[in-house]
């Protein structure tokens, strides 16, 4: 992977945010949210042969000169949060390549703890009345329990997940704290999902700020014609 | 997903995900590679080379007897449909099949040595207009820029994206700060109007475009179903 920096920024202690692919796109939707709402900087461009190439007009701004990547990074220096926002899959055969390289990027940058976001598929939650929410993390979090959030035992299987696990896992192995958040969804419009996920997120990290109960998150202008444009009344 | 009838809506910005829990660490990526390049193309690439790449279903077919016409092939890749051919003015890449997502990335770093050094680089993408996301009246033909190109082509809107080796060679080009000129053009009918305003476009950056347009024969009337 090549990481072109934009901005000089001392990223030591900051928390990295990174979304897996996942059910319903429910983690990438979720980590536009905080990017908008927190209003964050670009900070730099990557690129690896794994990740599977977009290009078009900033998601974030109407700048004409502004476009968006597969794969950029953000930073929010107020709050020490820098994230990794993918927007397209990863090769499955090149997906061990990437993670290397991101906690290669994670170890040399002195990143503290790595805050994994997906989702799961909602036909696998056999106990309907449990809250969809839940967290696996691994010893090195010094944070213990995550309110909203019901712990996930270690050995278990996230089916939809993505790469989430192989991103948790190596963090373990390296001994970078590490937590996944995620969400039981269906697939669908994900967008109501993807503004209470981001709430329950934010519950914990505390980054968005939340006056008289209500969380101030801003929708990003390129969630604009999810779902293709609207139907013609001439072809009826 | 909210469809709405009679939309065809493939779900290619969706999650396609690959299974990442079962798949086996030593799945091996088989790396694409050229079936055939003329060496001789080296001794052509310089600062004052330009570079074009045209990227879509019947690519090919549409551009052999204009564009192509009396150039020469230089590099090919079959199973995705690759030919790199150079003429004059331009070294130009004709990427027949949008199915290459999975390889973009590894086929657009092989096409790197013509576009890396290239003074101009233009990228046109041909797509369906049933993949264009508007609030507007639907029109056959519809051409995006991305990014500021300083041309007068309106610039594409979001959520709209370019996808293959094209966004692949943009995004390479951008890391390394180097301009491109990159279209996206939405067509529906292969009719001689909309090919004529895609010529038109080439035209702009003083591409000889001469000979005939072809139309391609291979393609479905319409995108809708009853």
């Amino acid at each position: 992977m090549t990481i072109k920096k934009l901005k000089n920024v001392n990223l030591s202690g900051f928390k990295l945010l990174l979304p897996s692919v996942c059910v319903g796109n429910v983690a990438q939707l979720s980590t536009d949210l905080f990017i908008e709402s927190l209003k964050m900087e670009k900070y730099a461009l990557l690129w690896n042969e794994g990740v599977i190439p977009i290009y078009g007009p900033s998601a974030f701004t109407f700048d004409k000169d502004e476009v968006t990547t597969a794969s950029e990074m953000f930073v929010c220096e107020k709050n020490k949060l820098v994230i990794l926002q993918t927007r397209t899959p990863v090769v499955a055969a090149l997906l061990l390549g990437y993670i290397n390289e991101v906690f290669e990027f994670v170890q040399s940058e002195n990143i503290s703890e790595v805050i994994i976001l997906t989702s799961a598929y909602s036909y696998e939650q056999h106990f309907v009345e449990k809250s969809p929410y839940e967290y696996l993390s691994n010893e090195l979090m010094k944070r213990k329990e995550f309110p909203g959030f019901n712990e996930s035992p270690a050995d278990f299987r996230i089916p939809g997940c993505g790469y989430a696990k192989h991103l948790h896992q190596r963090a373990t192995e390296l001994n970078i704290p590490s937590v996944i958040f995620y969400k039981y969804v269906s697939e669908g419009d994900n967008v109501p999902d993807a503004l209470q996920f981001c709430e329950k997120v934010n519950e914990v990290l505390k980054v968005i700020p939340v006056t008289e109960n209500k969380i101030d998150i801003k929708i990003p202008h390129s969630w604009k014609n999810f779902f293709g444009s609207r139907v013609k009344t001439e072809i009826y | 997903m909210d469809f709405n009838f009679g939309e065809l809506n493939e779900p290619f910005s969706r999650a396609f995900f690959e299974e990442y829990e079962d798949f086996s660490v030593n799945t091996e990526f088989k790396r694409p590679t050229w079936d055939f390049v003329n060496e001789d193309y080296k001794k052509k690439v310089s600062n004052s080379t330009n570079f074009l790449l045209v990227e879509g279903n019947n690519a090919h077919s549409i551009m052999e007897n204009s564009l192509l016409k009396g150039a020469n092939l230089i590099a090919q890749m079959k199973k995705h449909n690759i030919k790199v051919y150079h003429n004059d003015q331009f070294f130009i890449g004709i990427i027949e099949d949008n199915k290459t997502d999975n390889f973009a990335a590894s086929i657009a770093k092989l096409l790197s040595p013509w576009f890396e050094s290239a003074k101009m680089c233009i990228i046109l993408s041909l797509q369906s207009t049933a993949e264009y996301k508007n609030d507007n009246a639907f029109q056959n033909c519809v051409i995006r820029s991305v990014g500021n190109n300083g041309q007068n082509i309106p610039t594409l809107e979001v959520p709209n994206f370019l996808t293959g080796c094209a966004a692949g060679i943009c995004t390479l080009r951008k890391f390394n700060e180097l301009q491109c000129s990159c279209f996206i053009a939405y067509i529906d009918l292969h009719d001689v109007i909309s090919l004529n305003s895609i010529m038109s476009l080439l035209k702009t950056f003083n591409i000889s475009v001469t000979g005939n347009i072809t139309l391609p024969t291979n393609i479905h009337k319409n995108q809708f179903y009853l």
